[in-house]
């Protein structure tokens, strides 16, 4: 067998090509360097690569302080800015009626996050449910929760207002390098492969997203040893087959994880179930059936049959407020810390599934299991066996499952994305204690060059900053002002002040163009 | 919005001093105040005890920050801000008198009014106009947090309700040196991975882009079915769909839309789901066909099956299936929630998700590689008929119906 890793990763922009072979051997490029190259260079005020909506809501709050959309470029293989995010969140069983894990003021369509979600469902449905909702939550109700359908439509609307599709360059980043004249290049593939050309910016904001879905290493193993693909399944993969068996046969599932993502996979089986009748039966893995969510001192009942349950993955004075406040103050590895313990896995307590699981509970067709499966392996008549060892008991479980479905989390590594894994490598940014790109107090990426040019990131990438929900609607809007607060400084923009904040909510709220 | 202290004491100032001066100018005059008091004196009533809530409020706000700090996640829910009122207006009551703000008996009061005007009690002539007064200003300036202020102050929600001093400190000078150390995480994803490079590779064959040139990794001789697909090949050296964004081995992403095309073996593209719930793995052409007689259908490789016995053939042409039937016509239910019907000898795409059905017996196709474009926007089929066609590998596929569409019935044939 060929060894492949020998080669320069297929795919990779740069296989081949002599002359960009030549560009990424150069740590710092300069006009000549990229005319030597038989490069076509566009130049842009600010650029974006990625296109997800951690540039969408950057370029929407620069187009608010006046950035003009002939200034911008936005490079991403994506159409749409929720692209990505409607895939994922789709597999992870979030249909588009669901509720996701946001409180109503958190937009990335509306960087003001007025009205709220929960005005707009008001006045579209003629109903007050949601204003009480938000009004007595979370103390009466639940903390009112958008769906994607709603954030999807709003995006939507303001992604037409501010003009993002003129803005689009479809392709794909190959490189990025700091300029020796200051600002940067970025090296563009251009999505109907026509030849690269190369894009010249002084700012640059990098929002690529979760580079990877991290599949646990056990499940990758197992799909190479075994070439099988759908009796064990990562929840965010495409696996509605899953479901569809099930509801033609009795069986037996084995999920994984005690996420969001683990309780939504969940209230499917057991939705499906009670609809079809079948004989399903779900074993409920978790690492510990005793773990403390984080930041509790014990008060109140927040662990319950092996769950951890927070509104959303971070305090919400993490997004504002206090805790906010004090990520601020901290050095860098007390805020890996303190992340690291915030943003342990946990998922939101909502009634329904609560009384989903229940009645399971009671009725027999759902065990809930600790430990770690040590072995897993297709066996007879199309099941996976699975050995978990318990670090409580003794003897290993053995266990004849139909399906495996892991929803144990993403975690983003940085080098899984070639754009990023040559950006770190040149020299052109530094990477924090939990892994994310090192930022400054306004995302500007330390240890990138291109002085007096800014490199910026937000998003997952950045996570481990002073910002803990980086990646959440609200984190990404508030990574958005910081960074036009500090392009505004540079004579960039406008910086968004009492006046021309009002004005501009009002544009958008008549939707006319900013 | 979750306040820090310095917000707190911020924002009730400035919401007393605009909402709150502003309203009690306009509502002053008409206040249920008891007979004898002039509009001046009932100003001036109201704006002291705006005065006094605003100023004992900034006691009032170091108490509940206290009682913030027992919430294990620091919020204030808005209903809290809403009903504190109920507390405070208690309190500059008492204040008004101690004073003493309403100012007791006034010439032109008689009878109760009189008798009650220095009363604490709710038979004050006073409390009407106090509880319009506090209520609805209260009420306004609740309000105007829930909004306004943050079209205003647009970073006011984030720095915890702070109006005049940004907390985050200036940008320091990019290139400044972290303290952290340079990935040390990263090198062990990379060893993890090594580990995982396929044992299947088979042969692989890459195309630099424009060349029309391929490059050959191996041996294609050695791939087995010699079903050779173009796709892409994530970092670790697992080869896939050319259209998904993440590796269907190991969740690493795929390089889109460009980069250098790679030929590799297909892995398999879904899975037929008979109606009994069984489950077969579509990695080459599949026929189904009732062969234990009627009743149960059994789905096989198709060249181990005889045409004779065949309900339909599923065939794979590039990354995609097609279906037909040589006796039957098929009737598909597309994923968008569109119909298709296909004649006897006429082929159509199947997309993940859809369901056909053949002879009374209904199977469904479920494919981890779904459309690349995000489902609002219908998927088209047709789409994939015509790459079909250029592959020439099949009969001519069928067109479908527009989805929402009256059921129209195809008959074309290949
Ligand atoms: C299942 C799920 C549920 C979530 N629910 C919530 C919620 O309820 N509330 C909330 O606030 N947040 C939620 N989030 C978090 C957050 O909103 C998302 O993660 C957000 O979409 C992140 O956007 P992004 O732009 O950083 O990444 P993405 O949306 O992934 O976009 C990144 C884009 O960059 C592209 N890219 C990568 N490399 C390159 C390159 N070299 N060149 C060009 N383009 C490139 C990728 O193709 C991708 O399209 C959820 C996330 C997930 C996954
Ligand atoms: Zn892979």
């Amino acid at each position: 067998m060929p060894d492949l890793t020998a080669h320069p990763m297929p795919g990779s922009a740069y296989a081949g090509a002599p002359e960009l072979e030549r560009l990424r051997a150069a740590p710092v490029w300069s006009e000549e360097l990229v005319a030597a190259a038989g490069l076509r260079a566009e130049h842009a005020t600010f650029v974006t690569v990625g296109g997800g909506l951690a540039g969408f809501t950057v370029v929407d709050t620069l187009r608010i302080c006046g950035l003009d959309a002939t200034q911008m470029r936005v490079v991403s293989p994506q159409r749409r800015p929720y692209e990505n995010l409607s895939r994922l969140v789709r597999t992870g069983q979030i249909r588009d009626d669901d509720p996701l894990r946001s409180d109503s003021g958190s937009r990335a369509d509306n960087i003001w996050g007025f009205p709220g979600y929960a005005v707009q469902e008001a006045i579209r449905r003629r109903t007050i449910r949601p204003l009480w909702k938000v009004l007595t939550e979370p103390v009466a109700a639940e903390f009112y929760n958008p769906s994607p359908g709603q954030v999807f439509r709003g995006i939507d609307r303001e992604a037409g207002r501010i003009g993002w599709d003129s803005m689009l360059a479809p392709g794909q980043a190959g490189l990025i390098r700091p300029s020796a004249e200051g600002g940067f290049f970025c090296l563009v593939h251009p999505a109907d492969h026509s030849s690269p050309y190369v894009l010249r910016t002084p700012y640059l904001h990098l929002g690529t997203g979760y580079p990877a879905l991290g599949y646990a290493p056990g499940l990758i193993e197992y799909r190479l040893r075994h070439q099988e693909y759908f009796n064990v399944v990562n929840a965010y993969e495409p696996h509605e087959h899953v479901y569809q068996v099930l509801r033609r046969r009795a069986g037996t599932v084995l999920v994984r994880g005690a996420g969001i993502t683990a309780s939504r996979v969940l209230q499917r089986l057991i939705d499906d179930r009670d609809r079809s009748g079948r004989a399903v039966r779900i074993l409920h893995l978790f690492r510990d059936l005793a773990e403390q969510p984080p930041g509790r001192r014990g008060s109140s009942p927040v662990v319950e049959h092996g769950w951890r349950y927070q509104a959303f993955s971070f305090p919400r004075s993490a997004t504002s407020g206090q805790h906010r406040e004090q990520l601020a103050g901290m050095s860098s590895t007390e805020r890996a810390a303190w992340i690291t313990a915030m943003g342990a896995t946990t998922t939101a307590k909502r009634r329904h599934w609560q009384r989903q699981l229940r009645k399971a509970r009671s009725e027999g067709f759902y065990q809930a299991l600790s430990g770690e499966i040590t072995v897993m392996e297709p066996s007879g008549d199309r099941q996976v066996r699975l050995l978990i060892a318990d670090s409580a008991e003794r003897d290993a479980l053995c266990l004849d499952v139909d399906f495996l479905i892991d929803c144990t989390g993403m975690s983003p590594q940085l080098r899984d994305n070639p754009l990023l894994a040559d950006l770190i490598d040149s020299g052109g940014a530094a990477v924090n204690a939990l892994g994310g790109l090192d930022v400054g107090p306004h995302f500007e990426v330390r240890g990138s060059g291109g002085e007096p040019g800014r490199l910026y990131a937000s998003g997952a990438i950045a996570r481990g900053g002073y910002l803990a929900p980086v990646d959440s609607f609200a984190g990404l809007v508030d990574a958005a002002l910081l960074i036009c607060d500090d392009l505004a400084a540079q004579g960039v923009c406008a910086r968004l002040g009492p006046r021309s904040s009002v004005a501009a909510w009002i544009k958008q709220l008549v939707r006319r163009v900013p | 919005m979750t306040p820090t202290l310095r917000g707190r004491l911020q924002t009730r100032l400035f919401l007393a001093a605009t909402v709150g001066v502003l309203w009690t100018a306009i509502i002053s005059p008409f206040l249920p105040e008891p007979p004898g008091v002039t509009t001046g004196m009932s100003y001036s009533m109201a704006f002291d005890s705006l005065l006094l809530m605003a100023v004992y409020g900034l006691v009032w706000e170091h108490l509940y920050h206290r009682l913030q700090q027992r919430r294990w996640d620091r919020d204030w829910p808005s209903v809290f801000a809403l009903l504190t009122v109920l507390n405070e207006a208690l309190l500059v009551w008492l204040l008004d008198h101690l004073f003493p703000v309403m100012s007791g008996p006034m010439p032109g009061m008689s009878g109760s009014s009189l008798a009650n005007a220095g009363s604490l009690g709710p038979d004050s002539p006073y409390l009407a106009g106090f509880v319009v007064h506090m209520g609805t200003t209260w009420g306004l300036m609740w309000l105007f947090s829930q909004g306004p202020m943050r079209v205003i102050f647009i970073r006011w929600r984030f720095e915890g309700g702070l109006i005049v001093h940004s907390h985050v400190p200036e940008s320091p000078v990019p290139g400044d040196r972290p303290d952290t150390s340079r990935p040390e995480g990263a090198g062990f994803s990379e060893a993890r991975v090594r580990d995982a490079v396929p044992g299947t590779a088979a042969a692989r064959l890459t195309l630099p882009p424009h060349t029309g040139h391929a490059r050959v990794y191996g041996d294609p001789t050695s791939a087995p079915n010699g079903d050779l697909v173009e796709g892409n090949m994530c970092g670790h050296g697992h080869f896939g769909h050319p259209g998904t964004r993440y590796c269907m081995i190991c969740g690493g992403p795929l390089p889109q839309l460009n980069g250098t095309r790679v030929l590799g073996r297909r892995p398999p593209l879904g899975v037929l789901i008979l109606d009994d719930g069984d489950a077969y793995v579509l990695d080459g052409d599949v026929r189904l066909a009732e062969v234990d007689g009627p009743g149960t259908l059994t789905a096989g490789r198709r060249d181990a099956i005889p045409a004779a016995s065949a309900l339909a053939d599923i065939r794979l042409a590039g990354w995609q299936p097609f279906v037909s039937s040589e006796l039957h016509p098929i009737a598909l239910a597309l994923p968008g929630g569109g119909h298709l019907h296909i004649a006897p000898g006429a082929s159509a795409l199947l997309m993940p998700g859809t369901e056909f059905t053949v002879a009374t017996r209904r199977v469904r196709f479920e494919s981890p590689y779904q459309p690349v474009e995000p489902a609002t926007a219908a998927p088209d089929p047709r789409a994939g008929a015509a790459s079909e066609a250029d592959a020439a590998t099949s009969p001519a596929a069928a067109t479908p119906s527009r989805p929402g569409a009256p059921r129209v019935r195809h008959t074309l044939r290949g």
